[in-house]
């Protein structure tokens, strides 16, 4: 099947006064068509600046793409016009965020905001924009739909400001959504009716969506492909159930272990030990070396490969290089 | 668990005025806490649940009295908290202390951690000098911290030790009662363990009281003895962690524990999904605040609010149906 | 997470102070620092005039009055034969001295109120302001004006007038800092520990309130400095022979088609303090909040 999306080996760096900073350090990966791939990681670890990358929305001073390609159907993103570009932002590829508050410009109503949206790309005019942003508005379940299309971003709630955020993504029929925490700052039950919203219109529109939150629980229920970040690479990459019945890394597990879950009592929960390595000290060879409980000396010399396992199931870690090396010397 | 509650609220109440124009006119109140009564028995960890807005932290906030109560009354001890004079609230801060959400905004950034824990010991009276710093140094360590911090600036630290400080902080006076106002939802995943494991420890081996303050219904399940949902103002269900986990009984409870997501692809579980936002508590729905959102509602419920009783054993709950009022049954 | 985000980050993440980073941004800043040298050199003019002139700025000697720039007078010389490089010299440390005490009258008084004004709201805060308000009301030179006019000429009376002019300033801006800083957790963290009131004002608030005092000063002794030279000019300021420069450039103005440097150097070294602060002053602010 065709890719919809190959980022290959994309590099994006921040120059600040203090240091150089790596926060996008070679990560690869593809997506299929209507396929749904959960970028998972905790803050800082780069996963945010992948989607910035693949929008070209990193400016410089202090953030340049380096290096990479970024496949969109087929054509390198990062060589593209910023016309054509513009073009491609918000068309064919959408884009939403956190915190639908600052995502909304304050001055002008929501109407206002996403018929203009449609104007741009869709070169509908007048009626038919507003009566296409009404039908979006319905799709993403907004009550009163024309009544809320002459309110300000301040009078709706965060369930509301994000299922209009979505109807606008959504307004262009984009090929890739790229939906960034967009549940972290919504209470558990408005994440509830998002998540139920968006996997309702995964099956609708048949969009690729790359889902980026740090909630493995959220993953659990949106993705189909996984891939986990730190400190700026992947560091496994695999199918949503082979992840979750069989994590291999040990920043994986870890971090499935340590959160407490409904279903299971325990008095003491297992922990990562540490934090995450300051991108201007970062440790040599692995980088999670400094946290990893089979730590093993190699690791503290030389970054391991991303090396595929078994099918499409991707690791970044010595433990299992090392396995795989072994069984091939056989 | 003994029988005599180390702190007892009751009808408390707290209300922001809203006010408009040059000269403050009062047009309206958020009725932030409205109506909640709290028995905290020594030794346990009791969390109050709920999203964000429904009065947990205020609650927790005016408790301490860094607050101002609308109404209302608290009983720390046999004393109460809201009429006391200005000296003997400074005296009772020993004993109730609080953990902010925030370890970025809760430090000072002009002042070492040695400062910052130490300065209470010498407010109190406590510790000065060569004692302060060998307490600052002990507590530090006991918080997973090093001796060789107490020079350091906050800025030195990552969220997760600056959390570790911060507990450092509140537990320093050796209080008896430590309100945790989300503690932990503002650090990375992989740190948020760490703090739950240490807070659980220091109550283990302090023996004390906690309030937390969490939205997240799992770490809650972990972490407290008892369990206290509030919706918009008021406690809607109280009950020990076991009976509360197992049989949820208020329709609000059912529906923030099936919206946890869950770390399994495989199970798909049955979710109630909720109609509609939370109502503003400027403006709170009339009889069952819930009734808005419920989807057991019937008529009676706009008109009653409904009490917070005894449904069995020591489960709490306010809500018509699960009570089987007469009204709400015979409008079926 | 954006670039902002991104960079916020890598900031908080830093193992340098906050005035480490300041004064490295600082002193990037080419035009603050040039602004920094000139105020140097004007210091070292200030401490080291009897060494740097051999002449006394009020001894007078008719036999050499109007000189135009010599090797032997510098800058030539005054009506009354004055060497005028040496009354400029001097004349730094009476500028210097007015900036230092007007900007010191102006934060006593003006810090403590703003700081309590802010702190406990209410009444006390409603009143304060509406005294801050009517001292606004007049522009500052005319209150420093109505000042001096009550309290009697002289440079004691100008450096208290330009003082009280700059009180205002000082309450407004540290009102508007200790009202954000007062949210900041830390604030609420003190209280819960039984920490009292003063103490946390002096403490926790006020520290953090510092940057825009340091920067408002450093734009108000080039206003002080500038008030005094105008009132100087106006005859209100120091009175004959205290080598002020307003003062001097008002009785050179009666020569300026004879000796033109008795009006030029004095204007030039006003000129060139008062830029040397506002230099300073803009590299500070940029270097205290670089977004």
């Amino acid at each position: 099947m065709e890719h919809i999306l190959q980022v290959k080996d994309l590099k994006t760096t921040f120059y600040t006064d203090e240091a150089v900073i790596h926060a996008v350090d070679g990560v690869s990966f593809d997506m299929q068509p209507g396929e749904v791939l959960g970028l998972v990681g905790e803050s800082g670890c780069g996963k945010s600046v992948v989607s910035l990358s693949i929008m070209r929305l990193v400016y410089y001073p202090p953030g340049k793409i380096e290096g990479g390609e970024v496949l969109f159907r087929g054509k390198n993103l990062l060589s593209v016009s910023e016309a054509q570009m513009r073009k491609i932002r918000g068309n064919e590829i959408a884009m939403i965020f956190q915190e639908p508050m600052t995502s909304f410009n304050p001055v002008y109503t929501i109407g206002n905001q996403v018929t203009e949206a449609i104007k741009l790309h869709q070169g509908l005019e007048g009626i038919t924009a507003k009566k296409k942003a009404i039908e979006m508005f319905k799709l993403v379940g907004i009550p009163r739909a024309e009544e809320i299309l002459s309110e300000y971003p301040h009078q709706l709630s965060g369930g509301m400001r994000q299922r209009a955020m979505i109807a606008m993504a959504l307004s262009c029929n984009p090929n890739l959504l790229i939906a960034d925490e967009p549940t972290t700052a919504l209470d558990v039950t408005i994440q509830a009716q998002i998540l139920e919203l968006m996997k309702g219109l995964k099956r609708k529109i048949n969009t690729a969506i790359i889902f980026i939150t740090h909630d493995l629980g959220v993953i659990a229920e949106m993705a189909e492909h996984v891939a986990v970040m730190y400190a700026g690479k992947i560091v496994e990459d695999a199918d949503i159930g082979s992840l979750f019945t069989e994590p291999l890394h040990p920043y994986t597990i870890g971090l499935m272990q340590s959160k407490p879950k409904l279903e299971e009592e325990k008095d003491i929960l297992a922990f990562i030990p540490g934090a995450v390595p300051n991108p201007m000290e970062m440790p040599v060879g692995c980088s999670f070396n400094p946290r990893c409980k089979h730590v093993m000396e190699i690791c503290r010399r030389q970054m391991p490969e991303l090396i595929e396992i078994k099918s499409g199931h991707k690791v970044r870690c010595w433990l299992h290089s090392k396995a795989v090396e072994r069984n091939h010397e056989q | 668990m003994n029988n005599e509650p180390m702190l007892r609220v009751r009808g408390l109440k707290k209300y922001f005025p809203i006010t408009t124009g040059v000269f403050s006119r009062v047009v309206g109140y958020v009725k932030a806490v409205d109506g909640v009564d709290l028995d905290i028995f020594p030794g346990e960890a009791y969390s109050l649940v709920g999203e964000s807005g429904c009065g947990k932290t205020t609650t927790g906030h005016t408790i301490l009295k860094l607050l101002t109560p609308t109404e209302g009354s608290a009983i720390f001890q046999g004393q109460d908290i809201f009429s006391m004079s200005r000296g003997n609230l400074r005296d009772m801060r020993k004993q109730m202390q609080i953990i902010f959400q925030d370890p970025y905004s809760s430090l000072n950034p002009r002042m070492t951690v040695g400062e910052a824990i130490g300065e209470a010991l010498e407010v109190h009276g406590i510790a000065r000098g060569q004692e302060r710093r060998k307490k600052v140094e002990e507590i530090l360590e006991t918080c997973g911290l090093a001796y060789y911090h107490y020079r350091r600036y906050p800025h030195e630290f990552s969220g997760g030790q600056r959390q570790r400080i911060v507990i450092a902080r509140a537990l320093v006076l050796n209080p008896q009662f430590v309100v945790a106002d989300e503690p932990i939802s503002a650090l990375d995943v992989s740190i948020q363990s760490q703090i739950i494991n240490l807070l659980m420890d220091l109550k283990k081996k302090f023996g004390l009281t906690f309030l937390f303050i969490s939205h997240d219904l799992s770490v809650v399940k972990h972490m407290s003895d008892r369990v206290g949902v509030m919706y918009l103002g008021s406690v809607v269900e109280e009950s020990p962690k076991k009976e509360f986990y197992a049989n949820p009984l208020h329709p609000y409870s059912q529906t923030l524990l099936s919206a946890v997501p869950i770390m399994d692809p495989f199970r798909k579980k049955e979710r109630i999904i909720l109609k509609g936002d939370v109502p503003s508590p400027a403006k709170p729905p009339t009889g069952c605040r819930f009734h808005t959102r419920c989807p057991y509602v019937r008529e009676y419920c706009s008109r009653k609010k409904p009490e917070l009783k005894t449904a069995y054993g020591k489960h709490r709950v306010s809500c018509h149906k699960v009570h089987e009022e007469p009204e709400y049954v015979s409008q079926g | 997470m954006d670039n902002v985000a991104v960079e916020r980050q890598v900031k908080g993440l830093s193992r340098e102070s906050e005035y480490a980073q300041i004064l490295c941004h600082l002193r990037r800043n080419r035009l603050a620092m040039a602004g920094l040298a000139v105020l140097a050199v004007f210091l070292l003019c200030a401490l080291l005039a009897p060494v740097l002139t051999p002449y006394s700025p009020t001894t007078t000697n008719f036999a050499r009055v109007l000189e135009a720039p010599s090797r032997e007078h510098l800058l030539g010389t005054d009506e009354l034969g004055r060497d005028v490089f040496a009354r400029i010299l001097y004349g730094s440390r009476i500028s210097l001295a007015i900036g230092v005490i007007s900007v010191g009258i102006g934060m006593l008084i003006g810090v403590p109120a703003g700081a309590l004004s802010g702190f406990y709201g209410g009444k006390f805060d409603l009143f304060t302001q509406r005294i801050i308000d009517i001292m606004i009301a007049f522009p500052g030179i005319l209150l420093a004006i109505v000042v001096v006019t009550v309290l009697g000429v002289g440079v004691e009376n100008v450096m208290i007038a330009t003082g009280i002019a700059s009180i205002p300033i000082y309450t407004r801006l540290v009102r508007g800092s200790v009202l954000s800083v007062k949210k900041q957790g830390y604030v609420a963290a003190a209280r819960a520990l039984g920490i009292g009131n003063f103490r946390i004002i002096v403490r926790h608030v006020l520290p953090n309130c510092l940057g825009p005092i340091i920067v408002q000063s450093t734009f108000q002794f080039a206003t002080a400095i500038l008030w005094a030279a105008g009132l100087g000019f106006l005859g209100l300021g120091a009175q004959p022979p205290t080598p002020e420069w307003g003062a001097m450039l008002s009785k050179g103005r009666e020569y300026i088609r004879v000796a033109h440097h008795l009006t030029t150097y004095p204007g030039l070294a006003i000129l060139l303090m008062i830029l040397g602060f506002n230099l300073l002053g803009d590299g500070l602010r940029d270097a205290m909040d670089p977004k």
